[in-house]
């Protein structure tokens, strides 16, 4: 292998870079364009995805639901104690939540306030959320509230302040706020406000033997379909999910919005390779007689062929380097702009953060989509006119 | 030595078979300075063009000093041309990107010839040529007879032992007309084989050529 040689050929295409500053920067633009964009897509919709893997970490393994008419209703306690009886069920927690629906500064926002039974806290060792000030509440507390860090932030709330609620559906609250929560899952700390199920019962108007759902924890996991079939079975109007099909759900959910932005994606990489083909056609004329006349002085076809995959080698490296970097940085400040089409939920408070999550994996694809279309694209006329006689390319 | 043996040479043009040359055969030998002229048209550069390898035969054979070269694949052909020969084209072929010494040394490249070789030695080229002073234009900056000096330091930067110059006065004002003419005069010395076409066979140029090849539609008229 002549080691000068390839040097030689690789520091010609890094320098007709730069004697083609025109030509590079038609395609340098619109490839970090499209690279910054998809780059932004898949590291948010990683996070979604992501959120939605961790969240299915504390996810009871079964949800219970009461059903009316086909339409989701308050579910009785009655249906609690039947559950308990099925084999392998280990406990059985109600559970009452609903939307609040509020104006805060004259800005539509949403949260989710939900009422649990304190002395079966769902706050066991598997959620990966903390407590970061305050005391959370003990069986019998009353008016007392656990805030997000995110609803804290919203409210401008700290510990021991009382939260004035009233939703525009007319219900109303006072609650004194007992400690302040942060998950490493954005939805729920910027989201929930988590007060005891009596108060939420009062607040919502449920009776006192009703709840929004009865979360039922097995022996292990692997009896989760077993009881949800007996649930099933056993009681008709309710509607029983897995904590793996409410997962799956989410990532479903975000799986089609990723699918959008793929979508969006590979138009926008079509775009580019058109692009660049559509300059490779414009200037073959003058690359047909550049490469004629390199033929013509002692070059041959592979070396040619060798410095112009290393002009798109260096082009594509350098334009999604810094489209997946910028996509990244944009996609850590909040995707500005969109963020509200990145959530989905127009009308949640600004607050909320688009999670963001991007993996190695992702990574190596996106360089494998910016660099790898761009070589082929751009060598094919290099090789076209590389394999014809030199006369008949200066021609 | 250069032999063309029942050489024909066809283009096609659109659906039009053009018959370039026709059964031409001629031999150069080692150290020979030979003229082809000839109408436009008649087949000058053709003839150029397949003793550079730079297009195929149709028919025929081309032997460079007892190698039948003509049937040489692709990449041998390259090396022959950048090991072999020097090609001055008539419209000299710069590239307009590159600067005069770039373009000079540009059969260096693929030889592995580091950058700062190639520059002085394209360099002291250039100043043979009084063109040291343009080692850094762009070659679209030249004038015509910069260009054609360019085209001639490129086609020596390899010490080549066979040139082609094709039209070399043609796009050239009469003041550098002296200056090519001593050049080949040199290169003549030095024992190169040069063939170059010429549209003017009353060119001061001939007063250096062994031998006249005449041409006419494609065929060898007459030999002088």
């Amino acid at each position: 292998m002549n080691t000068a040689k390839h040097i030689n050929l690789w520091l010609m295409a890094a320098q007709n870079l730069r004697r083609y500053r025109a030509k590079s920067l038609a395609i340098l633009i619109p490839l970090i364009l499209v690279m910054a964009t998809s780059s932004f897509m898949m590291s948010t919709r990683g996070g979604f995805i992501k959120d939605a893997e961790i969240a299915r970490g504390f996810l009871p393994d079964v949800t219970v639901q009461g059903i009316s008419a086909g339409r989701v209703e308050e579910i009785s306690l009655d249906v609690k104690a039947g559950i308990e009886d099925i084999p392998h069920v280990k406990k059985v927690v109600p559970r009452v939540w609903g939307y609040l629906p509020l104006r805060i500064d004259e800005t539509d926002a949403a949260f989710t306030l939900m009422g649990i039974d304190f002395a079966h806290s769902v706050f066991d060792q598997r959620l990966p959320w903390t407590i970061d000030s305050g005391i959370f509440p003990v069986p019998g507390d009353r008016n007392k509230a656990v805030l997000g860090s995110g609803v804290a932030q919203s409210f401008a709330a700290s510990i021991g302040d009382k939260l004035q609620i009233e939703d525009t559906l007319g219900n109303k609250g006072e609650f004194e706020v007992a400690a302040i929560f942060n998950s490493t899952v954005q939805v729920y700390s910027t989201d929930l406000i988590v007060v005891s199920i009596e108060d939420a019962r009062i607040f919502f108007g449920y009776t006192e033997d009703e709840a929004s759902d009865l979360l039922v924890y097995t022996d292990a996991p692997e009896y989760a379909d077993r009881v949800a079939l007996d649930i099933t079975r056993l009681f008709k109007n309710t509607r029983v999910l897995t904590s793996k099909a409410l997962t799956d759900l989410v990532k479903e959910a975000f799986g089609r919005r990723g699918g959008t932005f793929q979508a969006m994606w590979l138009i926008l990489l079509v775009a580019v390779l058109l692009l660049v083909w559509a300059q490779s056609a414009h200037i073959s004329v003058d690359v047909g007689k550049e490469i004629g006349i390199l033929k013509a002085t002692g070059w041959q076809t592979g070396e040619i062929i060798e410095m112009k995959m290393m002009e798109s080698l260096i082009l594509g490296l350098f334009g999604t380097s810094l489209g997946v970097l910028l996509g990244f940085v944009y996609a850590l400040m909040g995707t500005p702009g969109i963020s509200g089409y990145c959530l989905g939920c127009a009308s949640i408070y600004p607050k909320f953060p688009v999670p963001v999550h991007c993996d190695f994996q992702s990574i190596i694809l996106l360089f494998i989509l910016g660099v790898l279309p761009l070589m082929g694209v751009s060598s094919i006329p290099a090789w076209l006119a590389g394999v014809i006689d030199p006369d008949e390319g200066i021609r | 030595m250069i032999k063309v043996e029942n050489v024909t040479k066809n283009y096609q043009s659109g659906k039009v078979k053009v018959k370039a040359i026709h059964d031409v055969s001629l031999e150069i030998r080692r150290g020979e300075f030979i003229a082809l002229t000839g109408p436009s048209g008649s087949g000058k550069t053709t003839l150029l063009n397949i003793i550079g390898c730079l297009t195929r035969i149709t028919k025929g054979s081309l032997w460079l000093d007892d190698q039948e070269v003509s049937h040489f694949p692709d990449h041998f052909l390259s090396a022959v041309r950048r090991d072999k020969i020097g090609f001055i084209f008539q419209q000299f072929n710069l590239i307009s990107g590159y600067t005069t010494w770039e373009n000079v040394s540009l059969p260096l490249v693929p030889m592995g010839v580091s950058e700062k070789m190639r520059r002085a030695r394209a360099l002291k080229l250039l100043e043979h040529l009084n063109l040291e002073t343009r080692a850094d234009f762009m070659a679209n900056e030249l004038s015509g007879g910069e260009q054609q000096r360019t085209a001639f330091a490129r086609a020596l930067i390899n010490n080549p032992e066979i040139i082609l110059a094709d039209e070399p006065f043609s796009n050239i004002d009469v003041g550098h007309v002296k200056m090519v003419i001593d050049i080949l005069a040199d290169l003549k010395k030095r024992g190169k084989t040069i063939v170059t076409s010429l549209h003017d066979s009353n060119t001061p140029v001939v007063k250096l050529v062994d031998h006249t090849v005449y041409f006419d539609s494609g065929k060898i008229s007459a030999h002088k």
